[in-house]
């Protein structure tokens, strides 16, 4: 979170500043990338490319605080990644079962960066087995940050939904946890 | 009773929703063992960003500083397009101002300046098309008759005769005389308009006609008796009583029926071609530049003549100027 500086951050970001803007950045795409690779697995870079560049072109027009910010940055990712899912469906991606390892693209360190984030990483497959509501409901509230009415503004249900969907998610991660013996 | 009746193993819940929502919050602190591991998961989901995590940078960057250039360019063309040398740039004016400033010129844009101007000078033309009409065909337009109020049919009694019988009553006819209150036979007071020219009538076609040769002795002459009959020298009056005589004189022909006497008198006497005219002929014919011009009888027989004045003293319609006693140019 940026805290007391995001005012005026936003306001140099609005201005031209690409330093302030890469602040901003550099503060929310990593949350934005787990939440989408949690949802969304296969594509979640292309849709957090889409969802800056179309907040990029709206950012002259908003107004609002830090946790305003947070919620129209993972609301559009939202739209983006409903935008996604239809696309799939109508167009459906042919899988790389016929590709060899050694075909398959990497990069040198990529070693390296499965270790970094090897805990992040465990965490988010764990999550990627809940039920795709409850997922997003935890991951909304404990990724982006945001409050229980603004999740619940978010997906159109009442705060006492999500809260349950909370709830129930972290119960079921639980028992998946024990009994998995899952260890981060 | 059998087994499957006995209850199953009702552990109690090893936590409580106020739990979760501690586990949620990230407090990791008082909370049940058997969420540990939960709280574990949820702190590697919000751990520090990886490299991984920040390799899209470059890309959203470009897009932003794009956007950016692009409305820079937008907003300097926007600055450009409202450049103060090609705008009009007007100033704040206190409360009020505004509205009555553009009140004032609203009314400005409607009635332009040229349009008065405009009418003036039709008026003009138009006046100087009436007077130019009734010198050369002795007869007022049509539509001006209508307006008027004058109809132009002619019933007209013998000039002749009346020239005849007034030369009885008296040429020395003092200018007192009321036709209307008695009226001469021949020329009865009733609206019935009467088309015969009027002395003054005619001797007011012979200069309007010669007035392009203003020079001429005839010219000179006739303007002397029409300035003895108009009351002044002065052209512009001579004009006006011409149009006065021309446009109303035959209305009222009782009005100056005296005058046309005497010029009928001298015209017969002295000029065939005048006396022509002013024996009764038809406007068309009489009135006749050519004839007019011709003839220079007429303009010696109204030097005593009292005509015109004698409508304003017997309260007709057309105020004619007062009569001459004797004329000034002779």
């Amino acid at each position: 979170m940026v805290g007391e500086d995001f005012a005026a951050l936003l306001a140099a970001a609005q201005g031209g500043s690409d330093e302030a803007f890469a602040v901003l950045w550099r503060d929310a795409n990593p949350a934005l990338l787990r939440y989408l690779r949690v949802l969304a697995p296969e594509n979640a870079e292309d849709v957090a490319a889409e969802t800056w560049v179309q907040v990029v072109r709206g950012l002259p027009r908003f107004t609002g605080d830090e946790a305003a910010w947070r919620a129209w940055l993972f609301t559009t990712a939202r739209r983006r990644l409903l935008d996604h899912a239809r696309l799939r469906k109508r167009h459906p991606a042919e899988p790389l079962d016929g590709v060899s390892a050694a075909e398959m693209p990497r990069t040198a360190d990529a070693e390296q960066l499965a270790m970094e984030n090897i805990a992040t990483e465990a965490a988010m497959s764990l999550l990627s087995r809940l039920p795709e509501q409850q997922a997003e409901v935890i991951m909304l509230r404990v990724v982006a940050g945001l409050d229980t009415e603004v999740v619940a503004d978010m997906l159109g249900r009442s705060p006492g939904a999500v809260r349950v969907a909370a709830h129930r998610g972290l119960k079921k991660l639980a028992t998946l946890l024990s009994g998995a013996g899952v260890t981060l | 009773m059998p087994d499957s009746l006995q209850p199953p193993n009702w552990d109690p819940a090893p936590f409580d929703e106020r739990d979760l929502d501690t586990v949620l919050s990230g407090e990791t602190a008082d909370i049940p063992d058997a969420l540990r591991p939960v709280a574990d998961t949820l702190a590697a989901l919000r751990a520090a960003p990886t490299r991984a995590e920040f390799s899209g940078e470059a890309n959203i960057m470009a897009e932003f500083r794009a956007l950016a250039e692009f409305r820079a360019l937008g907003l300097r063309a926007a600055r450009h397009s409202a450049d103060p040398a090609d705008t009009l740039e007007l100033h704040a004016l206190p409360a009020g101002h505004g509205r009555r400033r553009a009140a004032r010129h609203r009314t400005r844009r409607h009635v332009p300046p040229v349009s008065w101007r405009t009418g003036s000078l039709m008026g003009v033309a138009a006046a100087a098309v009436i007077v130019i009409a009734v010198a050369f065909f002795g007869n007022l337009p049509g539509p001006i008759l209508r307006i008027t109020g004058h109809a132009s049919t002619p019933s007209p009694p013998s000039l002749q005769g009346a020239g005849s019988k007034d030369s009885k009553t008296g040429n020395a006819k003092p200018s007192g005389s009321h036709p209307a209150s008695a009226p001469s036979p021949m020329w009865s007071p009733s609206p019935t308009p009467s088309t015969s020219p009027s002395p003054s009538e005619l001797l007011c076609r012979s200069y309007l006609a010669g007035l392009r040769h203003p020079e001429s002795e005839a010219e000179v002459s006739l303007r002397n008796k029409l300035a003895t009959l108009a009351g002044g020298a002065d052209p512009g009056q001579v004009s006006l009583f011409c149009i006065q005589q021309l446009g109303h004189g035959r209305h009222y022909p009782g009005t100056d029926h005296e005058s046309r006497a005497n010029l009928g008198q001298d015209s017969q006497s002295q000029s065939g071609g005048t006396g022509q005219a002013a024996q009764g002929q038809q406007p068309g014919s009489g009135a006749s530049p050519t004839a007019t011009q011709s003839g220079t009888g007429a303009s010696q027989s109204t030097q005593s003549a009292p005509g015109p004045s004698q409508g304003s003293q017997d309260g007709g319609p057309t105020p004619n100027p007062p009569s001459p006693v004797s004329s000034p140019a002779q």
